[in-house]
């Protein structure tokens, strides 16, 4: 996956050892996952696949904080099975109904859910993330160089854009350059978040196994007993997306699809500010 | 343009699976907190007699009137569930009362067999189990599913562990309803001046463990008690399958070695067999020896009121709810006789009372009281009943009688031995003895008033 070559005859924007991005020169050491790179430099640059493309830039995002977060994560999953256990329940029980629950077709698509966000959509936000980084150390270094950095924020790539065209890992600075949690990760980092993503996405099917088990309490309102808070963060997340997610996300493809550039930050400021949210 | 921000394209697509996820059958929402109840699920057994069938609605109905349910009518309802007997439905139906978040409670059910299948499901759940007439002491001991737990009446420092959640309001077969058995043959042997009786045994194992989880731990019992040391001899002991066994085979062994008693333990599709089957043989075969010469020594699961017209001497120990054998004065002991005595005088009820009434109508007022207990305190839930049921497991409270349960087992319980009473042509059960576990002897009915005191 990290050292797949780039199709014959593409534009790579990386060949080389550095690449001129406008006015500034991003350092790109190679990396796992990285595009590998090419000593004929002499040739023109080939632009990766959008398949490629998409693949290096979740692959950038393949960082150490990654299982530093899924262990987060697994502690309070610990937390919740405790807390369970002093219900009175059997965790092992538990698992046995979530179990029974998975077989009838029941959990399963939360879980599913929860796999896909920490194995496709964290990477994804982590190269974001670093990307923002990167673009932010840029402007201070560089203040004026306004016309590159909005290139490099918006992804280019585009006919007529070749010149701007840069591997999102190559965008997103060195190693040396980020915090230690936010270091790039290899395949060993990877297949370790692999397995904790799994088991993330399992405890999210017997949370829910949890919860119904326990029961309806009456207090002010029907709630169950015992609520996982590991279910709760995700159950927000999914209150949350429709709320205020799904706005930002409308507002900035709209924007793109009409040929604007939008700037997410900038959108998202937008929305809150409209709907009198504080994001 | 999309594409170059197909990173972003993912976490919108995760987003929007994340979103269209809803909760399933197994987590639901509750939906409109205002209007919603808990509810407290009890069962009746249809393939049980249309009396079994009645006396438990009649209670339900009963209980429901009460000044303790109305109290707490708002936040529970009764809801009820039919139950084949069968241990298979048994574990389908406590499958979906296990994933049900509403339910609070269970009354039920109303066999061994299918409670033994249905109690595990229930304790993962943690749900509160009153159990008004299931009698088989496997009941409380932790198993596995399709399991009988590996239970000695004789050796109770090897006990397995219990379900912490299970109540029992009527009394365990080991050692209270064999104890009874066994005092009944050898006050028979006593009163006919029989040395030592000869017993045949029969137990039913129709379907196997659905009916040998009733039967087959008294017949252990009665068979460790007898010998020729003993005050009585099984000088045959048979298990019985009503859907695989030869009926007219175990007639034959009874005529080949004319027993003083025949005790059986089984429930009452094996007794309606066995006598008419006994009535029928006895008429054709053996002129000589009518069916009113044969004796019949059962548990109270045996007989309904229509078994006793066969003509057989028929002797059933019961346990008693002294609901029907006192009389009760207090308010709410008073309100039970009212609501009932319409139901009493319609069925003219000439046999042996049903127990399960009294012990459904108490499981009520018991949850009713322990859901007023928990929505005081405004935490009202499962956990809560439990907690309640265990704090007052030496005094829960039913209509006339209080409870006294300890590790899920009723300890405060009388049996009445009940025999047949010939007036005319009427036939009828009437009490005759009645004892405790903690006796050696059977008691006159007419002496309760000053024995029970």
């Amino acid at each position: 996956m990290s050292s797949t070559p780039l199709t014959a005859g593409t534009n790579s924007p990386i060949e080389g050892t550095s690449v001129e991005t406008g006015r500034n020169l991003a350092l790109v050491t190679p990396q796992p996952g990285d595009v590998p790179v090419s000593s004929s430099a002499v040739q023109p640059p080939a632009a990766p696949s959008r398949l490629a493309w998409v693949r290096d830039y979740w692959w950038s995002g393949i960082v150490v904080g990654l299982v530093a977060f899924d262990g987060l994560v697994l502690l309070l999953a610990i937390c919740d099975s405790l807390r369970f256990m002093l219900q009175g329940l059997s965790l092992i029980d538990a698992w046995t109904f979530a179990w029974e629950g998975v077989r009838e077709g029941e959990f399963v698509v939360l879980a599913i859910t929860v796999f896909a966000v920490f194995l496709i959509a964290l990477p994804a936000l982590s190269a974001l993330f670093l990307a923002w980084l990167q673009h932010r150390k840029q402007k201070k270094e560089a203040p004026p160089a306004v016309q590159t950095s909005r290139t490099l924020d918006r992804a280019t790539g585009g006919p007529g854009e070749s010149e701007n065209k840069v591997s999102p890992a190559g965008r997103i600075g060195t190693v040396n350059d980020r915090p230690p949690f936010l270091r790039r990760g290899g395949k060993n980092v990877f297949l370790l978040h692999l397995g904790l993503s799994g088991s993330i996405a399992l405890f999210t099917v017997v949370a829910q196994g949890m919860e119904t088990l326990s029961g309806w309490s009456k207090s002010e309102a029907y709630v169950y007993s015992f609520s996982s808070y590991w279910l709760l963060i995700v159950l927000y997340l999914k209150l949350a997306y429709p709320g205020y997610f799904l706005p930002v996300f409308r507002k900035f493809f709209v924007r793109a699809a009409g040929g604007e550039h939008p700037s997410l930050p900038e959108v998202v400021r937008e929305v809150t500010t409209e709907d009198g949210l504080r994001g | 343009m999309l594409m170059r921000r197909a990173p972003l394209a993912f976490v919108v697509m995760v987003g929007c699976l994340l979103a269209a996820c809803e909760k399933g059958a197994w987590h639901p929402t509750a939906q409109d907190g205002s209007k919603e109840k808990l509810k407290i699920k009890y069962f009746w057994a249809p393939s049980d007699s249309d009396h079994h069938y009645s006396s438990v609605r009649t209670a339900i109905e009963a209980a429901q009137g009460s000044d303790e349910f109305k109290k707490v009518d708002p936040y529970v309802e009764l809801s009820e569930y039919k139950d084949s007997g069968s241990q298979e439905d048994a574990i389908q139906e406590a499958r979906i009362l296990r994933r049900s978040p509403d339910v609070l409670a269970v009354i039920g059910h109303p066999r061994s067999g299918a409670t033994l299948a249905a109690l595990p499901f229930y304790a993962q759940a943690g749900i509160p189990v009153l159990i008004p007439s299931a009698t088989s002491p496997y009941l409380l001991y932790r198993h596995a599913e399709g399991e009988i737990p590996d239970f000695s009446a004789t050796r109770p420092d090897l006990e397995p562990p219990r379900f912490a959640n299970a109540f029992r309001l009527t009394p365990s077969d080991i050692p209270d309803q064999a104890h009874a058995l066994e005092l009944t043959i050898k006050q028979l042997g006593k009163d006919r001046k029989i040395k030592t009786p000869k017993v045949m045994l029969i137990c039913d194992s129709t379907g196997g463990t659905r009916s040998s989880t009733y039967s087959k731990p008294m017949c252990d019992y009665l068979a460790s008690e007898a010998g020729d040391a003993y005050d009585f001899a099984i000088t045959v002991s048979r298990n019985v399958d009503l859907e695989k066994g030869n009926i007219s085979g175990v007639i034959t062994e009874i005529h080949a070695e004319d027993p003083n008693f025949i005790v059986l333990v089984g429930y009452q599709e094996l007794a309606r067999a066995l006598l008419e089957e006994l009535k029928e043989r006895a008429d054709r075969d053996m002129p000589h020896k009518k069916i009113e010469n044969y004796t019949l020594i059962m548990p109270d699961a045996c007989l309904t009121n229509d078994l006793i017209d066969f003509g057989a001497q028929v002797y059933v120990t019961s346990p008693m709810n002294p609901q029907r054998a006192v009389a009760c004065t207090s308010p709410r002991g008073e309100a039970y006789s009212e609501a009932l005595k319409f139901q009493r005088a319609s069925e003219k009820v000439v046999g042996i009372p049903e127990t399960d009434e009294g012990f459904v109508y108490d499981s009520v007022l018991i949850l009713a009281a322990a859901v007023d207990d928990c929505n005081q305190s405004g935490d009202l839930n499962r956990g809560c009943v439990l907690r309640y049921l265990n704090k007052h497991h030496t005094n829960l409270l039913g209509a006339c009688e209080s409870y006294h349960i300890e590790q899920g087992e009723r300890q405060n319980a009388y049996y009445y031995v009940y025999a047949q009473h010939v007036q005319g042509k009427q036939r009828e059960m009437r009490p005759r003895w009645f004892t405790r576990k903690e006796d050696h002897e059977l008691y006159p009915s007419d002496s309760w008033d000053q024995q029970s005191h």
